[in-house]
């Protein structure tokens, strides 16, 4: 190939725009409250999480706190000021009840629920996360039915709920054999931590079909589940497909 | 943006967090474009140019105007930042999977779009196969042609941005063609 040829190549190997919305997002607000706590000393992360929402916050902490450089730490801290914030400003009516609580309130009377789970009673609700006043929960019915929900704390609707086909034994038992031969998984077994819960997680993403050269989206069935020691909690995501711990969060 | 606006809105951005944020939602596209055509790495890419913006914001008052545009002088920032992600042992250079381990757990929003941007970037192979021999080239080369390729910047602005005289850049593209050249053989 001569320089010509090369110039060529290089010009027409143009990469379109990509671009991760979330990420886009969520630094905007780290970088925007990254600089107002620098005018704003006495607010310190230590101070926020004396404060009522603790539980929130940690449950951020625990989420985001990674052996990862400065921005990670002032993503954190922005985030919780956003939160207390909402919560003081936004919220008023929520002083005195967590957003764990709340969110488990909406959840219970929701009728998009009910309807997920087949006309079922919520017997309970596990918070996966909560964020921008969006709290991502997991709903069992007494039936043992599940619904994944997506409650917005703000105007305490629940935006989503989607229910769906549980994981059947064979999926199960896969699922538990990947992660139990996980060193990770292992660690925290040894310790004495139970597997409380497999779930089915739904994801999609885009593929190149090998002899069609098209794309196409494909959606597959990996798994999630929680360990439980005491009052430490891991959830730990699971590939089915490929046979790997995708993720274990503390 | 012109030259004067984006010069008051820089000013303006030294003390007005608001400011700022505009400057952001103008260049975060260019920056997050550039270093993930150095890195070809969604997830590096995410990283690297948070760091870059997050020293923007900490050396903004240092910023003045001196015949360096400002998109050069973030264009440095990440060059730099590259450089570092490259070079510097940190904890948090790690492999694609040991990244992903640190992820929210829940937030599988979050990780179905980084699956989604994955798959759009591998679907590029053209892009790929020059992006692994490029990287193989010293840095002072892999910038070079980055931005003058992939970036379409001119000779000119590649200088402001690696502060180089226009003359060096030229040389330096020359020879890392002729290098890339010789590697795509």
């Amino acid at each position: 190939m001569n320089k010509e040829e090369l110039i060529k190549k290089l010009e027409s190997a143009k990469l379109p725009k990509i671009e991760l919305q979330s990420h886009r997002r969520q630094l905007r607000i780290a970088l925007l409250n990254a600089d107002y706590s620098e005018r704003q000393p006495e607010v310190t992360i230590s101070d926020l999480t004396k404060s009522k929402v603790r539980g929130g916050i940690e449950k951020m902490l625990r989420g985001l706190v990674s052996p990862r450089p400065v921005w990670k730490t002032a993503l954190v801290t922005g985030l919780a000021i956003v939160l207390v914030f909402a919560l003081a400003i936004g919220l008023p009516s929520l002083i005195g009840q967590s957003p764990e609580l709340l969110a488990g309130e909406i959840v219970q009377n929701s009728p998009d629920v009910i309807a997920a789970l087949g006309g079922d009673e919520v017997e309970t609700v596990r918070i996966l996360n909560i964020e921008d006043n969006m709290a991502t929960v997991i709903v069992e019915g007494k039936m043992g039915g599940i619904v994944n929900a997506l409650v917005d704390l703000y105007t305490k609707v629940v935006t989503e709920a989607v229910g769906g086909p549980q994981l059947t034994d064979e999926e199960k038992d896969k699922a538990l054999n990947i992660a139990t031969t996980d060193p990770r998984v292992q660690e925290v077994l040894d310790m004495g931590a139970v597997i409380d819960l497999v779930l089915p997680m739904y994801v999609t993403f885009s593929k190149v079909n090998q002899e069609t050269g098209e794309i196409e989206e494909v959606t597959e069935t990996w798994a999630q589940m929680w360990i439980n020691l005491g009052n430490r909690a891991w959830g730990v995501q699971v590939d089915l497909i490929r046979g790997k711990v995708v993720s274990m969060t503390d | 943006m012109n030259v004067e606006k984006e010069r008051e809105l820089v000013e303006r951005a030294k003390d007005n967090t608001e400011a700022f944020g505009e400057l952001y939602d103008q260049y975060y596209s260019q920056i997050f474009g550039y270093v993930l055509k150095r890195t070809a790495s969604i997830e590096v890419a995410e990283d690297v140019t948070s760091e870059a913006f997050f020293k923007a914001l900490k050396n903004l008052r240092q910023f003045h105007w001196r015949g360096v545009r400002f998109s050069s002088w973030l264009y440095r920032i990440a060059t730099n930042e590259i450089a570092n992600y490259f070079t510097k042992s940190r904890p948090w250079q790690s492999s694609l999977e040991e990244v992903s381990n640190s992820m929210s757990f829940s937030d599988a929003l979050t990780e179905t779009e980084l699956l989604q941007a994955e798959a759009e970037l591998r679907r590029h192979e053209d892009f790929l196969t020059l992006h692994e021999n490029i990287s193989k080239l010293q840095p002072k080369y892999q910038e070079v042609i980055v931005l003058r390729f992939f970036e379409d910047k001119q000779l000119k602005e590649i200088g402001e941005i690696l502060g180089k005289r226009e003359g060096t850049v030229k040389s330096l593209l020359h020879r890392g063609l002729e290098k890339l050249r010789r590697l795509t053989e």
